[in-house]
């Protein structure tokens, strides 16, 4: 019976070192996502696939959900030189800035909901704390951050040209 | 034998062993033997022998599937679920169609979060015995992993009417109003299992946080546990936008001011109550 072959055989333990790669807590991907936005969001969330044993039979979501919001964050940023849009949407830079922060947002909602189980499991069976974000979600948010800003500058740039 | 058998099954482990220690014409080539003593010592937490006692049995009778369970068990305890998946398997080539062993698999899968498998494990069980406790269990595990609280709720129920006094379902209930934001009827879950299993730690500690919730300078954040955080900073945002959007722009100011205090208060408040109140327990 397929059931009854074997499929954990791959699986690391919680060993010697799980003090030091405990879980990330999912609130402070939250702050991640609003201030660094698709990029940092992603990275630390497959990271912490690692720390919670999610197979990557599940974790390559997080990649294509990640791909999908920058693709969506790259339009956004450059739409005012593909179409015209209405005045209110071009005289300021808030309303893009806002969606390509709606769309991190939107992102780790469904990073959230892929790490959850893995959670649940991780504080039934071992019972352990989390580890907090600050030190790894600010170089997440600064480092990455500044990546991200300069790819979707670079790849609306390159999307606009295409365009003309 | 039969009496070590007795005081293991009235969950004495301590005594299984004297009896097993002090015992005289005792087979040490029976396989049970070493089941009644690694078993004994699963229960007291001596890990270590119980794995070594377990293996001996097995060198005995490698068909054994009482120890093949207390196998997967220790290995299980370790964290080592390639070794546990491994004798859980040979226990199952044994016996395909035994509900608990299917729901010890599925439960191990569970643990390797692999929740797609486990379940269809817990319904080949359920098709086998359907009324059996294991399956109950196992199905309101499932359900807790997979943050299905609806699901949660009824197995955890089925559980209590059952029996009314197992700890487990009521641990389960307790975590399932609690994630559902019914903070006081978690703690009365919670406390009704720490009552009928005082040597637990890890109950005596949940229901000890379930009460620190109850203190009234949490009460004003009871409403945000019911909400949820996402669906709280969405459903404030939203009216914000409203709010700015229809001109009433000081309102926002206030409102935003005034949530963003509220948030301030749950993130330094729980903390720091729950810190004072467990040093004033000790």
């Amino acid at each position: 019976m397929e059931l009854l072959s074997p499929s954990l055989q791959r699986y690391t333990p919680y060993g010697a070192g799980a003090e030091e790669a405990r879980p990330w807590t999912m609130d402070g991907q939250l702050w991640i996502a609003f201030f660094g936005g698709v990029i940092p969001v992603t990275v630390i969330a497959y990271l912490n696939t690692r720390r919670l044993r999610i197979p990557f039979t599940q974790s390559w979501k997080m990649i294509a959900a990640g791909g999908v919001g920058l693709c969506a964050v790259i339009l956004i940023t450059a739409l005012p030189c593909l179409v015209s849009l209405p005045a209110f949407l071009t005289t300021s830079t808030l309303p893009l800035t806002a969606a390509g922060r709606l769309i991190a947002l939107l992102v780790y909602v469904y990073l959230r909901r892929l790490q959850v189980s893995a959670l649940r499991v991780y504080h039934w069976y071992y019972h352990g704390e989390l580890s907090s974000l600050w030190g790894a979600g600010l170089a997440a948010v600064i480092i990455l951050g500044l990546l991200q800003l300069g790819l979707i500058d670079w790849a609306a740039w390159l999307l606009a040209g295409m365009w003309r | 034998m039969a009496l070590a058998r007795h005081f293991l099954s009235i969950d004495q482990p301590q005594r299984t062993l004297e009896t097993l220690a002090n015992g005289s014409g005792l087979d040490l080539e029976d396989w049970e033997f070493w089941y009644l003593r690694g078993q004994a010592l699963y229960q007291l937490n001596r890990y270590d022998e119980a794995l070594g006692t377990a293996r001996n049995g097995l060198s005995k009778e490698p068909e054994a599937i009482p120890l093949l369970y207390l196998l997967c068990n220790l290995h299980a305890q370790q964290g080592d679920l390639a070794a546990a998946e491994a004798h859980l398997l040979n226990a199952l080539r044994l016996n395909p169609e035994d509900p608990v062993l299917l729901c010890r698999y599925a439960l191990l899968l569970g643990q390797g979060n692999q929740l797609d498998k486990a379940s269809q494990l817990v319904s080949e069980a359920a098709r086998n015995a359907p009324n059996h406790p294991m399956v109950a269990r196992a199905r309101a595990t499932l359900a807790y992993f997979k943050g299905d609280d609806h699901a949660l709720l009824d197995h955890s129920r089925e559980i209590l009417a059952n029996d009314p006094e197992d700890v487990f379902g009521h641990y389960m209930l307790g975590a399932t109003l609690n994630g559902m934001g019914d903070v006081r009827g978690a703690e009365r879950q919670f406390t009704a299992a720490a009552r009928l299993d005082p040597e637990d730690q890890i109950i005596i500690h949940t229901a000890r946080q379930a009460r620190y919730q109850l203190h009234p300078l949490l009460w004003p954040l009871i409403p945000a546990y019911r909400i949820g955080t996402i669906r709280l900073w969405v459903g404030a945002i939203i009216i914000v936008i409203v709010l700015n959007t229809l001109g009433f722009s000081q309102a926002a100011s206030t409102f935003s001011f005034v949530y963003l205090a509220y948030c301030v208060y749950s993130w330094i408040v729980p903390p720091l109550l729950r810190w004072w109140l467990h040093r004033r327990a000790q």
